[in-house]
């Protein structure tokens, strides 16, 4: 073998990205397309991610390349939730609707260990706050009545655990 | 003329339950009638909570539903008190400056009123209506005012109606809570606002998050902490919905060791000096998650199964206050009215659990917000006489950076902590086995048999904690605390349409037990538990929250 | 030209989606072997993905929620794309109904390859459904909801299986039937059908598992049937046509058969059950023709099918138990025969006789345990029980059960004796290995111990045996058989004799040393051997004798030697054993002197002749003191060797005759030996050793009784008299009235004492 095997990835603002095949890999669903139709040297068209953040997906594919691969869906239950490599959390200093983009083409791109991260840090974010706090950091609009919002807080007083 | 008479009630209770306590050491008749000259001063005074509160009942007689609801008090200091949703009452003492006016007088004393320390809440009780007869109403206006004025516009007296319950009889048509919730399924996350009219709304990307998504990020919130997982649930219709349906999220954390049942203790997992104990076999754990998990009857959800299946803290302080009364002789301070010839000793006992199965017990008249912060291994091990040498380096030294050990121990808390004892706890085996053949568990020495039934594992009550203590000194003896959660009942207010609030379970610490044993001659010696109260639990920032 | 890329369906629109997709599935499903591109394949699976992440989804009205909210979407898909499955399948159905036995499998297996080839791409298309609203309905507990790969099984299976598999097995069944009369057939057929029906097994409680149900009700459970009834007919049919043998051959070869073909083409699982059921129609149904073939078999000895016969019975359950019996019986006549067969001889027959006769049988039975029942232990112990019955009650042994221990005892004597023909080193040792294997059975140990010893004590003292090294082989067995305590005094009475060699040899010394030229020149070179009181089975001589002069002179002159040495022993002589020679110098007519070997008793008689020519009875007697038991045989051997001459001529030696020293005494050898046992004698002496069997019996009765009682202190009568046969048992079988009778009299003499209740105490 010469050099690593490679794709071309087409975002959805029709920008061809080259990429080796096993980072583009770390996405499951571009790993069970090669597997089902094999190789044919097609760019591979991506209709649901632009530039900006394929380029920042492959980014983090590639530090993780070599990571092993995710076998089932709960296989996080014994690791601790809270951690984020400090690669990872320098990574995911972007701004907000980065962010969400980030996480939205993880999901859609089934790259599990990228999604994870992604809401990891918006739990981050979210630790540790008042409702009132999460509404500003999110731009969350209240939509209780002042009853409703009694009544819910009644209702979910036990989970304050004080 | 209520207002008057809930006062009376009160000071009335209040009088009784000194009475109470003093009684062993004399006769009831002998005591003062102390007078209430406060009463005729303010007539119109009424009490800032719930002070039945103070009538602490014990283990078998609390559970009547129409039970006070002292953790009402606890709940309310905390909403007056904190700035940030997380933090709590022993956070810093930096910041907290001496009360000055009437009012704060009345504040701090509503606040160790809620702590259960009689004596300086009295004292600032006595200090703020010196300074101003009227500050109850002062205080009623600056906390409950929402209450308050509608209750005025209703206007329906009630004698036991409390301020936070008043509302209720304004909204009699309310939906029930899980059709209410059931009702925001549907709803979008709403964005925000504009700040300034005519300028596009602030970006909300979260919004356009697909459930599975938003739900996988509850998800990750609720391991970290589920109390903010419980906070999302107020931010907005849309994210009550998932907090109360996402029940494999419950699930997850009832089987996880972070604040689920893996980390309870069945048998104890360490010595007395918290060295762990290696069994062979697995640990005993109600949902194990090699099997599929079954919802333990007659419960419904695993969040119920987390709000009720006996479950011990690691977040926070268990406390219990003892107050008792020393009749003192007519002093200086005779002046200062309330007529009262009685000294009142605050003594606390406090116990942080660990997740290792080790445990912190400690005895002092320290009051927490001088001790309880500095409540940690590292500095019990530090306050030892013995290891005085090592204090120097302990902050250097690597390990769990509580906090705390990082910040420069006050003289105070060291002193109180010289005293702590170190143990270790488990909870009585829900499914003990008949014969612990394979698996040889160790559940210490069984309990001395209360008169009438044997203690043994079979007749524990699944809410029992077994404490095993080091005696400092002699190494023969153990301290043996047999404690039973208990959970503060929500009382439903006659007439309130309002289902009471769903306060946390399992808060509580009540006395079954409580021994010196001598390992060696295997002997049981009995400590009273005449003057002891039942332990609360106050969460401690930061504490526990790593695994 | 790139094929027109069809039009992305608008992500909120249910039906546009789902009209594009289903063109995407038409053509995975029909038309794979064209290719899907790239393209499509991401169009597909971006559809998908965003039909399910759409925030507004819109379909033609009811049903769907104007909003997703909170809730996955994915149902509708999910529940089309079953539709869709079940509408292609029904179209499969329809072209089956076609086809016909293997036509229908080839059709089955087509298109099953197609479908599930299909059902791992859609499977990946839809994965977005499967991560999400798949796995959410399933992990809230939802039935029949399943990921799409398996939502294809499940489909397979309810819309199309259930109408075919009766057909399908049909179709196999055929098949396998034309394979099991001898045809061809085209074996992966089958295992591609095993394997689709196998992947048809679905866990309801997990779906990543599978379960062999499936497979097992409609494949297992009609093939079996069909086995089962193949050969009931082949099995019924073949036994009537052919003999046991035959069909034991056939049965053989058709179970061989069934087990291959499990390995060819069927599924592991079903490998017990179809050994099972073969078994059972091949052999359970016909195991009473087997057995009853059994005894013929054993009669002419046919060992290949003996073995047969025993490899299909041991499959079946309690296959083999009465054969055992069988076999038993059969070993015990064989070997009651040939002790018959012994005895016709009568009283003269050669113990070697006996015991070779016993170890024929056990031999040729041994050998059929080994090479035709596998050795197997149960049969083993057939044979023991067999072998222990004819060994120890038999024609030979119908008088007394001790018979066999003496016949087997006086057989090893004869082997380790000088003079039979001296068998090669190796040989006696097979041999001793043989008489091991009769000793096994034996019962009455003892009685071998008491002959045993007897005869070696004989052959050490007249050092007559064939080689030390054999002498000490058979000791060495003996002990490993029962142990220490069996074969302790004969190891003493080794010891004694080496013992003696030493002691001789210092007693040489001594006499060089003080024996002054005249007592040498009258001395007798005498060899002593010193025999330990206690270990040798010997008895002081039964008849008062005066050894002649010179004799007592040099007995006295060792006693003097050994008391010297071992102060305070006691020595007996036992005259009867000891043995000499004389030299006859009053014999003219021959160059050498003859000279006569002798026992003790005849030398003193001869020696009397130094002094007269001719002595009359009274004088003999008088002069050597032998009772005339003794003496009158000893006479008779010397008068019938003509040493002596009797008058009156011809009568018997008795009071009134003299006897005169024939001088012309002559013989062919110069060594003459006289030293003849007394028939008498030897007969005597078994009387005596059956008599000290039974005292000895009741001493080892005893010490056992007070052994145990010691220990215990207390016991019941019954527990004790249990107690006492497990202790004896290796030695002899007790008789229960014996052992009673014991206690009484161990009652007498205060050893042990009766208490309430049955019981028995011991007094210290």
């Amino acid at each position: 073998m010469a050099a690593t095997p490679t794709l071309i990835l087409t975002s959805s603002d029709g920008v061809d990205i080259t990429v080796d095949r096993d980072v583009a890999e770390r996405s499951l669903l571009i790993k069970n397309m090669l597997e089902d139709l094999g190789e044919t040297g097609e760019a591979i068209p991506i209709p649901n991610v632009n530039e900006a953040v394929l380029k920042k997906v492959i980014e983090w594919c590639t530090h993780h390349k070599s990571d092993p691969p995710s076998t089932g869906d709960d296989d996080d239950s014994r690791r601790k939730t809270t951690d984020i490599d400090e690669w990872d959390q320098k990574f995911m200093q972007v701004d907000q609707e980065m962010l969400f983009e980030i996480i939205l083409a993880a999901n859609y791109l089934d790259i599990k260990g990228l999604l994870d991260v992604g809401c990891k840090t918006v739990a981050n974010m979210i630790k540790g706050k008042s409702p009132e706090e999460i509404r500003k950091t999110f731009n969350i609009q209240n939509d209780f009545t002042p009853e409703e919002e009694d009544q819910i807080r009644r209702e979910n007083e036990w989970a304050e655990d004080r | 003329m209520t207002d008057n008479a809930e006062l009376e009630s009160f000071r009335r209770k209040w009088r009784e339950e000194v009475a109470r306590r003093t009684k062993p050491n004399k006769p009831a008749p002998a005591q003062p009638r102390p007078s209430a000259p406060s009463t005729s001063r303010a007539p119109t005074q009424l009490p800032p909570a719930h002070h039945e509160a103070l009538e602490r009942k014990e283990v078998d007689d609390e559970e009547t539903p129409a039970a006070l609801d002292p953790g009402e008090i606890v709940q309310g200091v905390s909403q007056l008190s904190l700035q940030r949703p997380d933090e709590d009452g022993f956070d810093s003492q930096a910041h907290r400056k001496e009360p000055k006016s009437a009012l704060e007088h009345f504040e701090r004393a509503v606040e160790k009123e809620a702590e259960g320390n009689l004596g300086d809440s009295l004292q600032h009780y006595r200090k703020a209506y010196r300074l101003d007869a009227a500050v109850d109403k002062t205080y009623r206006n600056k906390h409950f005012a929402w209450a308050w004025k509608k209750n005025a516009q209703v206007a329906v007296p009630s004698t036991n109606a409390t301020p936070a319950s008043q509302q209720s009889h304004d909204e009699p048509d309310l939906l029930p809570t899980p059709e209410l919730i059931a009702s925001f399924a549907n709803l979008p996350i709403p964005q925000a606002d504009s700040l300034v009219e005519g300028t596009p709304p602030p970006p909300c990307p979260i919004a356009n998050v697909p459930s599975e998504v938003i739900v996988e990020i509850l998800r990750h919130v609720a391991l970290m902490d589920p109390a903010s997982f419980s906070r999302m649930a107020l931010v907005c219709k849309r994210l009550a919905y998932h907090f109360a349906h996402e029940q494999h999220i419950w699930k997850r954390i009832c089987q996880g060791s972070e604040f689920g049942f893996k980390a309870m203790h069945y048998s104890f997992a360490c010595d007395i000096y918290g060295r762990t104990e290696h069994t062979l076999g697995s640990r005993f754990t109600p949902f194990p998650t090699s099997i599929p998990a079954q919802i333990p009857q007659p419960l419904s959800s695993w969040s119920e199964v987390f709000q009720i299946f006996p479950r011990i803290r690691f977040t926070g302080i268990y406390i219990s206050t003892v107050n008792y009364t020393r009749p003192g002789a007519a002093s200086a301070y005779q002046n200062i009215s309330w007529n009262s010839p009685i000294h009142i000793v605050t003594y606390y006992r406090y116990i942080r659990f660990y997740r290792d199965g080790s445990v912190i017990y400690l005895l002092t008249t320290e009051e927490p917000l001088n001790v309880v912060p500095y409540i940690n291994k590292e500095n019990v091990k530090a306050a030892r006489p013995s290891s005085k040498k090592q204090h120097q380096r302990q902050n250097t030294e690597g390990g769990t950076t509580v906090k705390g050990a990082s910040d420069p121990v006050p003289p105070v808390a060291m002193a109180a902590l010289k005293y702590a004892q170190l143990g270790r706890w488990r909870l009585a085996n829900p499914a003990p086995t008949p014969d612990s053949e394979d698996t040889p568990t160790d559940l210490g020495p069984e309990l001395p048999s209360v008169p009438g039934k044997t203690a043994s594992e079979n007749t524990l009550d699944p809410r029992d904690v077994i404490i095993e203590a080091e005696v400092i000194s002699p190494d023969k003896y153990v301290y043996v605390l047999h404690l039973s959660l208990r959970s503060f009942s929500a009382a439903n207010k006659p007439g309130s349409k309002i289902a009471p609030p769903n306060t946390p379970k399992n808060t509580k610490l009540a006395w079954k037990g409580y021994w010196s044993y001598n390992k060696i001659t295997e002997e049981w010696a009995d400590f009273t538990l005449r003057n002891e109260r039942s332990f609360v639990f106050r969460r401690v920032r930061g504490w526990g929250m790593g695994s | 030209m790139p094929a027109p890329i069809p039009q992305p369906p608008h992500k909120d629109n249910l039906e546009e989606t789902w009209t594009f997709l289903e063109r995407g599935i038409d053509s995975v499903m029909l038309k794979l072997e064209d290719g899907v591109d790239m393209k499509t394949y991401m169009a597909l699976y971006t559809a998908v993905h965003n039909f399910c992440t759409s925030q507004k989804a819109v379909g033609n009205g009811q049903g769907l929620q104007a909003h997703r909210g909170a809730h996955l979407l994915g149902e509708e898909l999910y529940k089309l794309l079953g539709e869709y499955l079940s509408r292609h399948l029904d179209a499969v159905y329809d072209e089956s109904q076609g086809h016909l036995d293997e036509a229908l499998l080839g059709f089955y297996i087509r298109e099953w390859t197609r479908y599930t080839t299909a059902a791992k791409y859609i499977n990946h298309l839809f994965r977005y459904l499967n991560r999400h609203w798949v796995k959410r309905e399933i992990d809230e507990g939802k039935k029949n909801v399943y990921d799409v790969y398996t939502l294809h099984l499940v489909k397979w299976k309810d819309d199309f299986f259930m109408k075919v598999h009766k057909k399908v097995m049909d179709a196999v069944l055929n098949l396998v039937e034309k394979q099991r009369n001898g045809e061809t057939i085209e074996q992966s057929q089958i295992k591609s059908i095993v394997d689709s029906f196998v992947s048809l097994g679905l866990d309801e409680s997990d779906s990543t598992k599978s379960t062999l149900e499936v497979y097992r009700f409609y494949f297992e459970k009609p093939f079996i049937a069909a086995t089962r009834v193949y050969y009931e007919n082949e099995s019924r049919r073949f036994v009537g046509e052919n003999s046991v043998v035959e069909y034991m051959k056939k049965a053989e070869a058709r179970l061989d058969e069934e087990k291959a073909r499990v390995g060819l083409y069927l599924h592991p699982d079903i490998s017990k059950h179809l050994t099972d059921t073969c078994l059972d129609v091949l052999v359970t149904a016909h195991s009473e023709l087997l057995r009853d073939e059994f005894q013929v078999l054993l009669d002419n000895e046919r060992q290949e099918d003996l073995a047969r016969m025993y490899r299909l019975l041991s499959r079946i359950k309690d296959g083999l138990d009465p054969l055992r019996t069988k076999f038993e019986t059969h070993v015990r006549r064989a070997g009651l025969a040939a002790v018959e067969k012994v005895a016709t001889e009568g009283e003269a027959f050669e113990p070697k006789m006996y015991v070779d006769a016993l170890l024929q049988v056990h031999t040729r039975y041994q050998c059929l345990v080994n090479e035709a029942f596998n050795g197997e232990s149960e049969f083993v112990r057939s044979l023991d029980n067999a072998c222990r019955e004819f060994v120890n009650r038999n024609k030979i042994c119908a008088s007394s059960s001790t018979k066999s221990p003496e016949l087997l005892a006086k057989y090893t004597d004869s082997l380790l004796k000088k003079g039979a023909k001296a068998a090669e080193e190796s040989e006696l040792e097979e041999m001793l290995v043989q008489i091991m294997t009769v000793f096994k059975y034996i019962e009455d140990k003892d009685v071998f111990q008491k002959f045993y010893s007897k005869m070696l004590a004989k052959r050490l003292v007249h050092v007559s045996s064939v080689s030390d090294d054999a002498e000490t082989s058979m000791i060495s067995k003996l002990k490993e058989a029962c142990g220490f305590e069996y074969t302790n005094k004969l190891q003493r009475m080794f010891q004694d004799i080496q013992i003696s060699k030493d002691l001789n040899a210092s007693y040489k010394d001594w006499q060089e040393k003080v024996l002054d030229e005249d007592d040498r020149k009258k001395m007798v070179d005498a060899h002593f051997q010193i025999l330990g009181t206690g270990f040798w089975p010997l008895q002081a001589p039964s008849t008062d004798f005066s050894a002649p002069p010179e004799i007592v002179k040099t007995s006295e002159r060792f006693q003097n030697f050994y008391f010297d040495k071992h102060n305070g022993r006691k020595l007996t002589w036992l005259w009867q054993l000891c043995k000499g020679e004389v030299k006859t110098n009053y014999i003219k007519n021959t160059r050498v002197p003859y000279t006569f070997q002798v026992s003790t008793f005849q030398m003193g008689i001869l020696l009397l002749f130094n002094e007269n020519d001719t002595l009359t009875y009274s004088d003999i007697q008088k002069a050597t003191s032998l009772a005339p038991e003794i003496l009158e045989p000893n006479l008779g051997i010397l008068l019938k060797a003509k040493v002596l001459i009797i008058s009156p001529e011809g009568s018997k030696p008795g009071p009134g005759t003299s006897f005169s020293l024939n001088y012309n005494f002559k013989n062919k050898k110069v060594k003459v030996n006289l030293n003849i046992q007394i028939k008498s004698e030897q007969k005597v002496e078994s009387d005596d050793t059956h008599k000290t069997i039974e005292e000895d019996r009741k001493l080892l009765l005893q010490s056992a009784i007070v052994r145990i009682m010691k220990s215990r202190k207390k016991m019941k009568h019954v527990q004790l008299v249990q107690e006492v046969i497990q202790q004896v048992k290796s030695r002899f079988p007790p008789k229960v009235p014996d052992i009673k009778k014991n206690i009484e009299a161990l009652m007498e003499k205060d050893y042990i004492e009766r208490l309430d209740g049955d019981e028995i105490a011991y007094i210290a």
